[in-house]
């Protein structure tokens, strides 16, 4: 029976851990190789380079430049993306009419593909012919007329997180919902018969017993928030935008490595961002998680 | 595109020249070269015989020369593996110069894939040392080509230029190009590594339509575009300037670098170009710098401008929403299919300066769009062969009178109809005799094209004053000069 | 959806709250504009000309251009590429989660040596960007002749899901309950009847939601695509793309050509089989992200 077990154990790991071992591990550690090296990626000549890469980085105003905007999403993105999405999640226990609507209208954003977003949004926030300066203008806010929002760094990032939150706000507010559903009606009923209104229940009852899908969002969007690759560069047209005003890392990344051709350096980054998010990681799964980490 | 008849007429020439071939090598092998080709030949079924019997048996659009037929030996049996950048001027050209190709060589095969990031997709086959037989390195995600020749990853092309041109006979392919138009891009250390096979001259554009109606003349000097432009803004109706917002390279790389030279004459290019010291501190650049940036604190640039892209802000400048935007001959193509029919779109030099040390006349008019052969490919001879066939005076006529844009390749636009716009921009051209605008240093460093980029924005927009702007780049140059990872370039003259 | 009880909770009070309820609407009818208006807008202009929709881009179009959905099908290859897109999607959705199932099973349900390190393996996949590896990567395709075929890219993508779909099923089989299991191994069921014959069924409603997560992420993916299948040298340009692929080539042209109404018309002809897909299965598609994240 144990043999048995052993043969089955080895039999199902191991087509699966070879495939990605092949395709996935080893593409990965090469890559972190070379984060030691001096490399144009142009050809297989590569040098030695110690760690000079990651002290260059630590002078580089660029890649902190990135990096704080990195910073600025891990901190905004979960609580606004949560806040709202909570708010919606509480709204749609108000009894409503057309939930199923609303419903599938909010999420939708999820399953569309960052190109299409990226697309739609250019045009949102077009200046002449966009709508966002066009409502401006219904709404009689004439001083932001053909405002460039993604033209200005004021607020180019800004406008890019709004989009993010756009996309993930009825992703999260589902996933409140599928909770609020977990919980049991006394908890309610009997806070109704302590006079409790729908606000003081939801603050008292609904918040706590969701504190697990919280955390979970939290997870999520932090680790989100280090990513962005996809949405800044189709928004800003690849350059991070004016002043480099919404770059993050890998964006940052990439120009090093494309445009610079310093792939050695870039892979630097990889490394320190990917140091950042394992401690990120960890960190919040230990504050997250109790069951799926303890093997 | 080729017409359908012409293909099959190829097919046939397929299974006849099996037959034919021997015939066909042995009459290109003598070296007898023929004196005196007549250059009007209307076809090839008229040219005689005895120098022109390739030709004649290949069935093509043009007569060739007997020892301009395969001055490289290609064999046929190895297919050539074109990448291609495709953009503004689509990829049909590319493909008509590979049937070209295919034509003198029944039997080859010239595959073509037309691509939009370059470095994404090819930079592994460098890598791993399979690059393509031929590509055409543009676009946004382009290769640095300095980058591909500093790492020995490009063919040097003395073979190719000092070889006989298809279709022009008695000339060299090095002789029938535009002079000035094989250097941007081209030239690292002296030496040829590439060609660039659309002809693009940049300059200011505006709505003749417009300026007719409204009786405007097109100011001489900057100081009279800053005036004019103040008037405009005065009337109210229009914006006077708009430039291509998210991409400030329109700016600098136009405008900006034009004015340097007008301003400061070689003296300042070649400074800047070779990173020496304190560059960026010559009263040149910065009478340069103040120019451009008067165009922003004078409020001349049209609201919204640094939130659009290329496209968008042109497609805005069409709306006569705004009358000057800075462009090369690459814009009635890119902007077709959104011009009003009345619009009528003219090129106008960038207005100098009256005691500028550059000639005030000079233009910027070179070469764009960079086709390179990879000296690592399989088939490099079969990549030279393909420059050849697009280059030839048959491709850039197809070329003129297809994309409405000009390879720089002598008599190509004969019997071809051109634009106005291009008509425009030959006109300042000509009028600058061979004064032509050359700043490098771009090409040369990476990095200092992606700060003339982020700053020049800043300048536009008002984060950045003037003397900001220069003690960023010159910052940037000296660390560029210091950093001995980056291999320097020497612009000479 | 409120549980039905706690709506009934409130039914008394609905009459109260009118001006409370009507706040409700306004608010969530804003965010639906808000979701809505860009693709309605994008639709309409799928359907003007180039100058229409520079020129008055808020009017309807004068005369409707199928032309440009045409030329976006047709000359723009999105039917190859949809064709394509499909090709490869289904066996590596399948694969994926074959092999993922297998991994979970046995990370859940048994202890061996190496196990925290098999998990940790995964895990540590789910974090780095994808670009990162690319280029190693290309080298591996290359050397196992799978570059530019359908049969590699498939491979890829199983490879890339892996992590997530392993971490997310993990989580699954451990909170199914050991009975039946258990019965079946009394019954003198192998290991391998057990996974396929109970585990396996059991599973299904996690293995449709992860499999719903996964095509997404496996129709949205580009980056993969368009180096591992960059089609060089093969045949006539684009006619392995998958569709993400295809469009960012589209979008990317439309950088040098100007061709909004055929981009737009591609992103119509994109988006409205998504949406109608999701329309048709979104309690399917809510469930199974949300149960993958709460999971997770």
């Amino acid at each position: 029976m144990k043999y048995g077990q052993r043969t089955f154990i080895f039999t199902f790991l191991f087509i699966p851990v070879l495939v990605y071992v092949v395709f996935v591990a080893v593409p990965y550690l090469t890559s972190m190789a070379v984060a030691f090296t001096k490399w144009r990626g142009l050809s297989m000549n590569i040098t030695f380079n110690g760690f000079n890469n990651f002290i260059k980085l630590g002078n580089d105003e660029n890649f902190w430049n990135a990096l704080s905007h990195n910073g600025i999403a891990l901190i905004a993105l979960p609580i606004v993306i949560i806040i709202i999405s909570l708010f919606f999640a509480f709204l749609f226990t108000q009894g409503i009419r057309g939930n199923g609507f609303f419903r599938v209208a909010f999420f939708f954003p999820q399953v569309m593909s960052a190109i299409i977003v990226g697309v739609l949004w250019s045009f949102v926030y077009h200046p002449t012919i966009g709508m966002l300066n066009g409502f401006l203008g219904i709404l009689g806010v004439s001083s932001m007329k053909s405002f460039p929002w993604l033209g200005d760094p004021n607020t180019v990032f800004g406008a890019i997180l709004a989009v993010t939150v756009w996309q993930a706000v009825g992703f999260y507010m589902v996933l409140f919902i599928t909770g609020m559903e977990s919980i049991p009606p006394h908890f309610y009923e009997a806070a109704k018969l302590d006079g409790a209104n729908s606000i003081v229940m939801f603050i008292q009852i609904t918040i706590p017993m969701l504190w697990e899908s919280i955390r979970t969002a939290i997870v999520f969007l932090a680790l989100g928030a280090m990513d962005m690759y996809a949405i800044v560069m189709i928004m800003t047209n690849g350059s991070g935008g004016p002043s480099r005003a919404a770059d993050v890392v890998p964006r940052y990344m990439v120009e090093a490595a494309f445009q610079n051709g310093e792939w050695g350096y870039a892979t630097a980054m990889a490394v320190v961002l990917m140091l950042i998010i394992l401690i990120l990681s960890i960190l919040s799964l230990r504050f997250t998680q109790r069951e799926t980490l303890e093997f | 595109m080729l017409d359908k008849k012409r293909i099959s007429r190829r097919t046939f020439i397929k299974s006849s020249v099996l037959i034919g071939g021997a015939a066909a090598l042995a009459a290109c092998a003598p070296a007898a070269a023929p004196t005196a080709a007549p250059t009007a030949a209307p076809a090839a079924t008229a040219v005689p015989a005895a120098t022109m019997a390739p030709a004649a048996k290949l069935d093509l659009p043009f007569p060739v020369d007997a020892a301009a037929m395969d001055p490289f030996k290609l064999d046929v049996k190895t297919p050539v593996d074109g990448q291609f950048f495709s953009g503004g001027f689509g990829d049909e050209y590319i493909r008509y110069a590979a049937k070209i190709q295919e034509m003198v060589h029944p039997g080859l095969k010239v595959n073509v894939t037309p691509l939009q990031k370059v470095q994404e997709t090819l930079q592994p086959r460098f890598v791993g040392g399979n690059p393509p037989d031929v590509m055409d390195n543009s676009g946004a995600g382009m290769f640095k080509t300095v980058d591909l020749v500093n790492d020995g990853q490009l063919l040097e092309l003395t073979e190719l230029f000092e070889s006989p041109s298809l279709d022009t006979p008695g000339k060299k392919f090095k002789d029938t190009l535009f002079p000035g138009s094989q250097i941007s891009g081209c030239v690292f250390s002296g030496k040829q590594y590439g060609v660039n096979i659309a002809y693009t001259v940049s300059g200011i554009w505006q709505s003749k339509t417009l300026a007719d109606k409204m009786g405007w003349k097109y100011p001489e000097t900057w100081d009279d575009m800053l005036a004019f432009c103040e008037q405009i803004k005065k009337d109210g109706k229009y914006a006077p300037w708009t430039y291509q917002g998210k991409y400030p390279y329109y700016m600098w790389g136009i405008v900006w670098q034009q004015l340097l030279y007008k301003a400061g004459g070689n003296d300042v290019v070649l400074k800047i170009d070779n990173l020496e010291p304190n560059a960026w501190s010559d009263p040149a650049v910065l009478r340069a710098t103040e120019a451009i940036y008067a165009l922003w604190d004078k409020k001349y640039i049209m609201d919204g401008t640094a939130g659009l892209t290329h496209t968008e802000s042109q497609a805005e400048w069409l709306k006569n929403k705004a009358v000057f935007i800075p462009c090369g001959t690459w814009l009635e193509n890119e902007m077709k299919t959104v011009t009003p029919a009345d619009f009528n779109m003219v090129m106008g030099g960038i207005p100098g300066f009256k005691d500028g040390k550059g000639d005030q006349k000079a233009v910027m008019a070179d070469g764009g769009e960079t086709f390179v052969v990879p000296a690592k490919a399989k088939n490099t001879k079969g990549g030279m062969e393909y420059l050849r066939a697009i280059l030839s005076k048959s491709s850039a006529k197809w070329f003129a009178e297809n994309v409405s844009s000009m390879m720089p390749v002598a008599g190509a636009t004969e019997g071809a109809k051109v634009s106005d716009g291009m008509k425009s921009a030959l006109a300042v051209v000509a009028s600058a005799g061979n004064a032509i605008i050359n700043v490098q240093v771009a090409n040369y460093y990476s990095k200092i094209n992606k700060e003339l980029e982020v700053r020049t924005g800043e300048l536009l927009t008002g984060k950045a004053k003037p003397a900001d702007f220069l003690k960023t780049m010159q910052k940037i140059a000296d660390d560029v000069a210091k950093d001995p990872d980056t291999p320097k370039q020497k612009h000479v003259l | 959806m409120a549980s039905p009880a706690f709506t009934q909770q409130n039914r008394k009070e609905r009459s109260t709250f009118t001006i409370w309820k009507a706040l409700i609407y306004v608010v969530l009818a804003f965010w639906a504009f808000m979701v809505i208006f860009p693709m309605l807008w994008a639709t309409i202009s799928s359907f003007k000309t180039d100058q229409e929709i520079f020129f008055s881009p808020w009017g309807l179009p004068g005369a409707l251009q199928w032309d440009n959905f045409a030329r976006a099908w047709t000359k723009a290859k999105l039917g190859i590429f949809f064709f394509n897109t499909i090709l490869v999607i289904i066996p590596a959705i399948g694969l994926t989660l074959l092999l993922s199932s297998m991994v979970a099973y046995v990370l859940a349900r048994f202890s061996f040596r190496g196990k925290q390190f098999v998990f940790y393996l995964f895990l540590t996949g789910m974090m780095f960007p994808i670009f990162l590896a690319l280029v190693p990567l290309y080298f591996v395709m290359q050397f196992s002749g799978l570059l530019n075929t359908f049969q590699g890219l498939i491979i890829v993508y199983v490879a890339f899901s892996l992590p997530f779909t392993v971490f997310f099923l993990t989580g699954f089989f451990k909170t199914l309950p050991t009975e039946l299991a258990e019965a079946a191994m009394m019954d003198g069921a192998s290991h391998y009847r057990i996974f396929f014959n109970v585990m396996l069924p059991l599973a299904a409603p996690a293995l449709v939601s992860v499999g719903i997560f996964n095509f997404l992420g496996q129709w949205n993916q580009f980056i993969l695509p368009n180096v591992l299948m960059s089609n060089v040298g093969l045949d006539e340009s684009q006619s392995r793309y998958v569709l993400s692929q295809g469009l960012y080539y589209l979008y990317g042209q439309q950088f040098y050509q100007s061709d909004w109404s055929g981009l737009f018309a591609a992103v119509t002809l994109v988006t409205i089989p998504t949406l109608v897909v999701y329309i048709l299965f979104h309690d399917r598609i809510e469930a199974g992200l949300t149960v993958g994240a709460l999971k997770g």
